[in-house]
């Protein structure tokens, strides 16, 4: 299965533990240069559907600093398949840096 | 208006269960993403709005476009036997004699609004049948030929949907308090014109508006208030059309909203139904 960019460094973001909502907005960004800038709608809405596929489980609502937070913790599916993309985005870049390494070669000969 | 109080209200594009779950969190979240700047603030709204909404139109398409619909032809007889009741007792009110206007008649169709508010939705479609097969000799005697007898159509398609296909819901008597628009709408309608309050006048017309651009707002998310609409208006514009022989594009239009939001409506769900992407 594919991910959107914003579905994949979410998922990413809880390789090394669990994270609040906030926590996962700000190492989204750190994670992909500031290109994936999550808003809170999107968070949750992919939170949604990571829990119904099985991805995520949802911790229990905690307070801090007087907001309510709740962490959320990869599955190993979720791992599983977040490994599967990772292969598939890094075998399409290495086809296309072949084609074009090739391509460069061939019109500087 | 703070921060707080704007969140607030767009977190409630949501539905509820959504809200109960997780609102106190992405409240939560969303102050923090937006700290600081009133620009990633709005966004942050805009998208919170755009994408409850979207949540709110894919808990109701999950319903399926069958359901609906049926649920847009119920309310749709419920909007038109109040547009009945409102009409039949403001001729009254003017001192209008026919049989069409019989106290009998008038009793009996308020009774069965009466029942489809509660929620007996096949109670009151069948009584709405009996009322208006009652009504049909005196209505060929108005108008003799069955192209004037166009206006009964759309009713009768929508009592039967009440019979067929009633809404799920629970009874509750405390919907009776709905009665409040059709007896509104008569004390607006019923006296000589030029007597009615114009401030009341003024409050029926400026809340048709509210009803029709919530419907309209309503219809990628939620189409059952528009379809009601639309039934109610084309509906309007059968009876101009057939009894009074005005072929204009207005009434025309008029006839096409209701096949035209149905379509709308059907398209949407199924848009809805299918599963997003991650």
């Amino acid at each position: 299965m594919e991910f959107r960019t914003p579905s994949y460094f979410a998922l990413a973001t809880l390789v090394d533990g669990p994270l609040h909502g906030y926590a996962i907005v700000r190492r989204a960004a750190e994670l992909s240069d500031g290109r994936v800038r999550l808003s809170t709608g999107t968070l949750y809405a992919l939170l949604e559907r990571a829990i119904d596929e099985g991805l995520v489980v949802a911790g229990e609502p905690y307070l801090e600093g007087g907001r309510q937070r709740r962490d959320y913790t990869l599955t190993q599916t979720g791992r599983d398949e977040l490994q599967a993309e990772a292969e598939r985005l890094a075998h399409a870049a290495r086809t296309v840096t072949r084609r074009l390494r090739l391509s460069a070669r061939a019109a500087t000969s | 208006m703070s921060r707080e109080r704007i969140a607030g209200l767009a977190l409630l594009s949501y539905p509820a269960a959504a809200r109960d779950a997780r609102g106190e969190e992405m409240l939560a979240t969303l102050h923090d993403v937006s700290a600081g700047s009133g620009r990633d603030f709005a966004r942050e709204i805009a998208d919170l709005v755009r994408l409850g909404l979207r949540a709110r139109g894919s808990q109701t398409a999950s319903a399926g476009a069958r359901r609906i619909v049926a649920d847009g032809l119920c309310l749709a007889a419920v909007w038109l036997m109040t547009l009945d009741v409102s009409t039949l007792l403001s001729q009254r009110a003017r001192g209008m004699h026919d049989p069409l206007l019989s106290a009998p008649s008038i009793a009996l169709l308020a009774a069965v609004l009466a029942l489809a508010l509660i929620g007996y939705d096949r109670l009151a479609g069948a009584g709405a049948l009996v009322w208006t097969a009652l009504r049909l000799p005196a209505l060929w005697d108005h108008h003799a030929g069955l192209v004037n007898l166009a206006p009964e159509v759309l009713p009768i398609v929508c009592f039967c949907v009440l019979v067929l296909a009633p809404r799920r819901r629970a009874a509750d008597p405390r919907r009776l308090a709905w009665l409040l628009v059709p007896a509104t709408l008569v004390a607006a309608a019923g006296p000589p014109p030029g007597e009615a309050s114009p401030l009341l006048v003024a409050g029926v017309l400026l809340a048709a508006l509210l009803v029709a651009a919530a419907a309209v707002a309503l219809l990628p998310t939620d189409p059952r208030l528009a379809i009601a609409g639309a039934v109610s208006v084309s509906n309007l514009g059968i009876a101009v059309v057939a009894i009074n022989h005005d072929g204009s594009l207005v009434a025309r239009l008029f006839v096409a909203a209701a096949p035209l939001v149905l379509a709308a409506a059907v398209t949407r769900t199924r848009q809805l139904r299918r599963p997003a992407r991650r």
